[in-house]
C-alpha cells in the first residue's frame, strides 16, 4: 500500500514539475567576473556589455531576468555544469565547455586579438611573420587560435606573465617589444592602468575571434537559444554590439575613476 | 592425652581464604586498572582531538580559498599540509559540488586496520570541516580528515601491560599475606577446638579450653562447644538410664505376653504372623513356633476372611472390637473375642495390627444356653398370660352361663366366649338332638367350619369317647369335617354323668398346617368344655326345677302356681297393648261321682282327659292350666269375652272328653263347665276378674253344668246375677 502511495507520490511529481522543466519562465545567467568590458563585477554586481545585450534580448523575449554573481571564472563555469545558473554569457567555444553548455551559433560580441606595442616604440605588423625576432609577452595559458599559436610555438619568442598588468608594465618598461591579447580587454586594462597613452593596439588583429553565450545543458531555457542565435545575429547585422562594447569600455574607465572595484 | 595428628584438611580453610581475598583484590585491581586505563584513553583521545582541531584551524583558510576559486593546486598544498601532521591518514578536500578537488593519504599507517585492539576500538577516526567563504559565509566545500589511533593505542598498550603485572603482583602478595593471617587467626584457634572434639568427653571434664578465654566469636564457639559437651554428656547419660528402663520394660512386657492368659497376635499387612504368645498358639492348637510366619488368614473361613482384611485395612488408630470365628488347626471352631489396633510407623505408613485375642467359644455356648433358657421362660410367662387370661374368659362365660335364662343365651355367651379364647381360628358346639343327631348350637368364627346338624357317628370323637385331633397327615377326619380350607380340627366330646351332652370343635387356621395342636390348646378346649358341660347342666337343671315346680304332675299342665305368675303379667300386656284378655274357669262336672263310684284311677284318667281337651281346645299362644281339685283355668290372651265363648260352646259341642284314650276309657261321657269373664267387661286386676270368672261358672253350675257362662259385663261382684245366662245360644247345655 504504502510502495504504491510511493508510486503515486512520484508520478504526481514528475507530472507537476514537467512543464516546469519544459518551460523556461526566468533565466539566471553569469559571466566571468573579470572580463571587461564585455563584463565585470562591482561588488556583487555584474556590469559590461553581455549583461546590457543579453537583459535587452531577454525583455524582448519576455522572460524574467536576473544576471547574478556567482564567484570566480572557475566557479562560474562550474555552476553552470551543475545547473546552478542558465546561461554563460560571453565566452569562448571550447571542446570542454560544450560538454556542459550548449553556444549559440551566433557570436555575442567580436574578440579580436591584437598586438600591443609601446607608442614610444611603434612596430610595423601586417603579418606574424613580422613579429620573428622580436621579444613578446602573453598571460599564462591564453590561447590565439590554432594556425597563431602554432606559429608562435615555432618562431616567436613569448614570455608568460601571471596577469595582463604585468605584461603591460614590461612593455611599458621595454622588457618586451609587444603583448598579445584581446584588442577589447587589453584596451579595457590600459583604461583603467593609465597606459593608454603609452601602449596601443595595433590596427591589424592577430586573428578574427568571437565568443557565444553558452546555456546550461541542465537548464529548461536552453530552449531559448534559437530565439537568442536570431537576435544575437541581429545585434551583430546592426552594429548593436559593437556600440555596446564601446559604451562599456567608457562605463569601465569611469566606474574605475571612481574607484568602486573591489 | 592423645598427640593431636594434623588432620588432612588443615591449612585449606587459610589457603582459601586468602585465595578468595587475592581474586577479590585481583577482581579489583581488574576493575580499578580498567577504570584507570578508560579514563587516560580518554583524556589521550581529548588531548588528540585538541591537535587535530588546531590542525583544522590552520588549514581552514587555505582550504576555503581554494574551495571558493575551485583552485586544484591550492587545494593539493592544503591536503599536503594536513597529511604532514602525524596521524592523519586520509585527507580529501571536496567543493560544494560534491566534487574532489584534492586527495591524498598516507600509505604508512594503513597496517593498524589489522591490529587486534581494532576489536574494541574503531582504528580511524573522521573529522569533518566545513568550509565558508566570504563576507556573509556561504558554503564553499569540505575538508575530510581521517586520522589513525594506531601510534597512541601502542604507546597506550604499552603502559597497560605495565599497569596489570603491577596489580597481579601486588595481589599475590595480599593473597599470601592473608593466607598467614587466616592461618594464624582462624584455623589454628579452629583445629584447636578440632583436637577437642576429636579428643572426645574423657579429658574435658578436667581442663576447660583455652580457647574459650578468648573475647572473639572462636571464643563463643568455644564456649558453645563447650556447653554443648556438657549437655551431651548428661544427654547420653539420660539415654542409658531410659534405654536400661526400656530394657527392663520391655521384658516386663516379654513376661506379660507370653505369660498372659489372653492371646496375643501380631501381623503384618499380608496377615503374616510377626508375634504370638503361647495363649495365642493355644487357643488355635498349635505351638508359637509353628505359628510364626504363618497368615492369620489360614485360620478363618470367608466371612472372616473379610472380616480380618476390613480389620487390618482400617487406618483408624482407635480400638476395634469384634467376635471372630477361627478355625483351629484341628479344624474345630474357635470363637474369639478381637481387639485389634492398627500399627502405625513415625512417618504414618501402616505396618500391621496388633490383636488381642480372648476365647468366647464357652462364653458364646453359655449365652446360648442362657438365650435358650430365657426363651422357654418368656414362653412360659406367654402361656401363663395367656392362661391367666383364658381363666379370666372362662370365669366371665362361667358367669355368663350362670346368668342364661334359656339354652338359646347360653349357645351365644358359648359362641362369643369361644371366638375370644379361639381367636383367629374358627369353632362351635354341637348338642345332642334327637335320633342321634348332632345340632350345631352356638358357632365362633366362620359358621362353615361346622354343620348345622351331623350324626352322632359322623364325629369320631363321639365314637372314641375322648378328644379326636384331624390335622392333615394326623388322625382320621370326621365326616363333618369342613374341608382342607381348615388345617387342624379338634374335636372334644362333653359326657355328663355319663351322658353324651354335645362336642366342642375347634379349628385353628392359624397355625401353620405342620404343627400340631399344642397341649395349651388342648387345656383350653378341656377347660372350655368343662364350663360347657357345668353351665348347661346347671341351666338344664335349673329348667327341670322349674318345670317340676310349675307343673302339676297328674295333667302335665301348668299348675296354680305357674297361673298366678303369669295372669297378672299377661293382664298388664293387654292393658299395655290394648287388646283384651280372658279368663276361664273350668269344673269338671260330677267328679265327685267318677271318683268315687270309679275310684281315684278313674278320677284321675278324667282330669287328665279333661286337661288334654283343654289343651287341644286353645291356641298355642294361650294357657291351660290345673288350678285345684277338678278345677282348670285358661288364659286366652288377645280373645273378647264373646269369642272366647263361642269357641269354648264350640268345645263343649265337638270335643269328647278321653276320646283319646279309646271309646271305652271312660264309663259314661264326661263334661265340663265352664265361666268366662274378660278385661272387656269385667275388670282390669286379678282379682276382680277371677271372681267374676268364677261368678260366671257358679251361675253355669246353676243351670246344670255343661255350658259356658260369661260374667256380666262391668260387674265387679257380679257373683248374685246370673248375668246373660239366657242370653244366646252358649248357655244351652249341651248333652253328649
Amino acid at each position: 500500500m504504502i510502495h504504491w502511495l510511493r508510486h503515486l507520490g512520484v508520478a504526481l511529481l514528475v507530472a507537476l514539475a514537467m512543464p516546469a522543466a519544459a518551460q523556461c519562465t526566468r533565466v539566471v545567467f553569469s559571466a566571468n567576473p573579470e572580463y571587461p568590458p564585455y563584463h565585470w563585477a562591482e561588488g556583487n554586481r555584474l556590469l559590461g556589455a553581455s549583461v546590457v545585450l543579453t537583459g535587452r534580448i531577454l525583455d524582448e523575449l519576455g522572460v524574467r531576468w536576473e544576471a547574478r554573481f556567482v564567484g570566480p571564472w572557475p566557479r562560474v563555469l562550474k555552476s553552470a555544469e551543475h545547473g546552478e545558473i542558465d546561461l554563460i554569457v560571453s565566452l569562448k567555444p571550447t571542446p570542454e565547455r560544450e560538454v556542459f553548455l550548449e553556444f549559440t551559433r551566433s557570436p555575442a560580441f567580436p574578440n579580436p586579438m591584437a598586438v600591443f606595442v609601446a607608442r614610444a616604440r611603434p612596430l610595423k605588423f601586417d603579418g606574424p611573420e613580422d613579429l620573428v625576432g622580436k621579444r613578446g609577452g602573453r598571460t599564462a595559458g591564453d590561447r590565439f587560435g590554432d594556425v597563431f599559436d602554432r606559429f608562435a610555438e615555432k618562431r616567436l619568442t613569448l614570455e608568460d606573465a601571471d596577469g595582463l598588468d604585468v605584461n603591460f608594465n614590461k612593455l611599458a618598461a621595454g622588457r618586451i617589444d609587444y603583448v598579445v591579447t584581446g584588442l577589447y580587454t587589453g584596451r579595457a586594462n590600459l583604461l583603467r592602468s593609465g597606459l593608454a597613452d603609452r601602449i596601443a593596439p595595433m590596427p591589424h588583429p592577430v586573428n578574427e575571434g568571437y565568443i557565444h553565450h553558452g546555456f546550461s545543458r541542465r537548464s529548461p531555457c536552453a530552449s531559448l537559444l534559437a530565439a537568442f542565435d536570431a537576435r544575437l545575429q541581429a545585434a551583430q547585422r546592426n552594429g548593436v554590439a559593437a556600440r555596446l562594447l564601446e559604451e562599456a569600455l567608457q562605463q569601465w574607465q569611469r566606474s574605475g575613476a571612481k574607484g568602486t572595484r573591489p | 592425652m592423645m598427640r593431636l595428628r594434623p588432620a588432612p584438611g588443615e591449612g585449606r580453610l587459610a589457603i582459601r581464604q586468602a585465595l578468595v581475598g587475592s581474586l577479590i583484590g585481583l577482581a579489583l585491581g581488574v576493575a580499578f586498572s580498567a577504570m584507570k586505563i578508560g579514563y587516560d584513553f580518554m583524556v589521550s583521545e581529548k588531548s588528540e582531538q585538541k591537535d587535530i582541531a588546531q590542525m583544522l584551524a590552520v588549514v581552514r583558510e587555505p582550504a576555503a580559498q581554494a574551495g571558493y576559486h575551485l583552485n586544484m593546486q591550492a587545494a593539493a598544498v592544503v591536503v599536503h599540509g594536513a597529511l604532514s601532521f602525524a596521524p592523519v591518514r586520509e585527507a580529501v578536500l571536496l567543493n560544494d559540488f560534491g566534487e574532489t578537488l584534492a586527495a591524498g593519504r598516507n600509505e604508512a599507517r594503513l597496517g593498524d586496520d589489522a591490529a587486534w585492539w581494532t576489536r574494541f576500538i574503531a582504528p580511524t577516526q573522521e573529522h569533518r570541516l566545513l568550509l565558508t567563504y566570504g563576507p556573509t559565509p556561504r558554503k564553499v566545500g569540505e575538508l575530510l580528515v581521517v586520522t589513525t589511533r594506531g601510534p597512541r593505542v601502542e604507546r597506550f598498550l604499552q603502559d597497560v601491560w605495565r599497569d596489570v603485572a603491577l596489580s597481579m603482583l601486588g595481589s599475590l602478595v595480599v593473597a599470601a599475606a592473608l593466607g598467614l593471617w587466616f592461618n594464624a587467626t582462624l584455623t589454628r584457634p579452629l583445629m584447636s577446638i578440632v583436637g577437642r572434639i576429636r579428643r572426645g568427653m574423657a579429658d574435658s571434664e578436667k581442663d576447660s579450653m583455652p580457647e574459650a578465654a578468648r573475647a572473639d566469636e572462636i571464643g563463643q564457639i568455644a564456649q558453645a562447644f563447650e556447653r554443648y559437651e556438657r549437655e551431651a554428656h548428661e544427654r547420653a547419660r539420660n539415654i542409658q538410664t531410659a534405654a536400661a528402663a526400656l530394657s527392663a520394660s520391655e521384658l516386663r512386657h516379654r513376661r506379660i505376653v507370653e505369660t498372659a492368659g489372653e492371646g496375643v497376635w501380631q501381623v503384618d499387612q499380608q496377615g503374616a504372623t510377626t508375634l504370638a504368645n503361647e495363649a495365642m498358639a493355644r487357643m488355635l492348637g498349635t505351638t508359637v513356633e509353628a505359628l510364626h510366619g504363618r497368615s492369620i488368614f489360614d485360620f478363618m473361613d470367608e466371612d472372616g476372611r473379610r472380616l480380618a482384611e476390613w480389620l487390618l485395612g482400617r487406618h483408624s488408630s482407635g480400638n476395634e472390637r469384634r467376635e471372630l470365628r477361627f478355625v483351629r488347626a484341628d479344624g474345630t471352631e474357635l470363637w474369639a473375642e478381637v481387639s485389634a489396633c492398627s500399627i502405625t510407623e513415625a512417618d504414618g505408613r501402616q505396618t500391621g495390627a496388633l490383636a488381642m485375642v480372648t476365647n468366647a467359644t464357652e462364653r458364646r455356648r453359655r449365652d446360648d444356653e442362657l438365650r435358650a433358657t430365657n426363651a422357654r421362660l418368656l414362653a412360659m410367662v406367654g402361656d401363663l398370660e395367656r392362661h391367666k387370661q383364658d381363666m379370666a374368659h372362662i370365669a366371665e362365660l362361667n358367669e355368663l352361663l350362670q346368668s342364661a335364662g334359656t339354652e338359646a343365651e347360653a349357645f351365644n355367651v358359648i359362641g362369643t366366649v369361644g371366638s375370644r379364647l379361639f381367636s383367629g381360628g374358627c369353632g362351635g358346639l354341637s348338642i345332642t338332638g334327637v335320633d342321634d343327631e348332632m345340632v350345631r348350637a352356638g358357632v365362633w368364627g366362620e359358621s362353615s367350619c361346622l354343620p348345622s346338624r351331623y350324626e352322632r357317628v359322623d364325629c369320631w370323637a363321639i365314637r372314641r369317647g375322648g378328644q379326636h385331633l384331624q390335622a392333615p397327615g394326623h388322625g382320621v377326619t370326621c365326616i363333618h369335617h369342613p374341608g382342607a380350607k381348615f388345617g387342624k380340627l379338634l374335636c372334644a366330646p362333653l359326657y355328663v354323668e355319663g351322658n353324651l351332652l354335645g362336642v366342642l370343635h375347634v379349628a385353628d387356621c392359624d397355625v401353620p398346617s405342620n404343627d400340631l395342636v399344642d397341649d395349651a390348646v388342648r387345656r383350653r378346649v378341656e377347660i372350655f368344655g368343662e364350663v360347657i358341660k357345668l353351665g348347661l347342666s346347671n341351666l338344664r337343671l335349673r329348667d327341670t326345677l322349674r318345670e317340676q315346680a310349675m307343673r302339676d304332675v297328674l295333667t302335665g299342665l301348668p299348675n296354680r302356681r305357674f297361673f298366678d305368675e303369669t295372669l297378672p303379667r299377661e293382664l298388664a300386656r293387654s292393658l299395655r297393648s290394648g287388646q283384651a284378655l280372658t279368663v276361664a274357669i273350668v269344673d269338671v262336672d260330677r267328679f265327685k261321682h267318677f271318683n268315687d263310684h270309679y275310684g281315684h284311677y278313674i278320677g284321675d284318667r278324667v282330669l287328665r282327659s279333661v286337661g288334654t281337651t283343654l289343651a287341644r281346645g286353645i291356641r298355642s299362644g294361650d294357657l291351660a292350666c290345673r288350678y285345684g281339685g277338678d278345677e282348670f283355668m285358661c288364659l286366652l290372651i288377645g280373645t273378647t269375652a264373646e269369642e272366647a265363648r263361642d269357641r269354648f260352646v264350640r268345645l263343649l259341642a265337638e270335643a269328647r272328653v278321653g276320646e283319646e284314650l279309646g271309646p271305652q276309657a271312660m264309663p259314661e261321657p264326661v263334661t265340663f263347665t265352664i265361666g268366662l269373664a274378660s278385661t272387656d267387661g269385667s275388670g282390669t286386676d286379678a282379682a276382680t276378674l277371677l271372681r267374676a270368672a268364677d261368678e260366671a261358672l257358679y251361675a253355669a253350675k246353676a243351670r246344670g253344668g255343661h255350658c259356658v257362662e260369661v260374667a256380666r259385663a262391668g260387674s265387679g261382684q257380679a257373683q248374685a246375677e246370673p248375668s246373660v245366662a239366657g242370653a244366646g245360644a252358649a248357655s244351652l247345655p249341651l248333652q253328649h
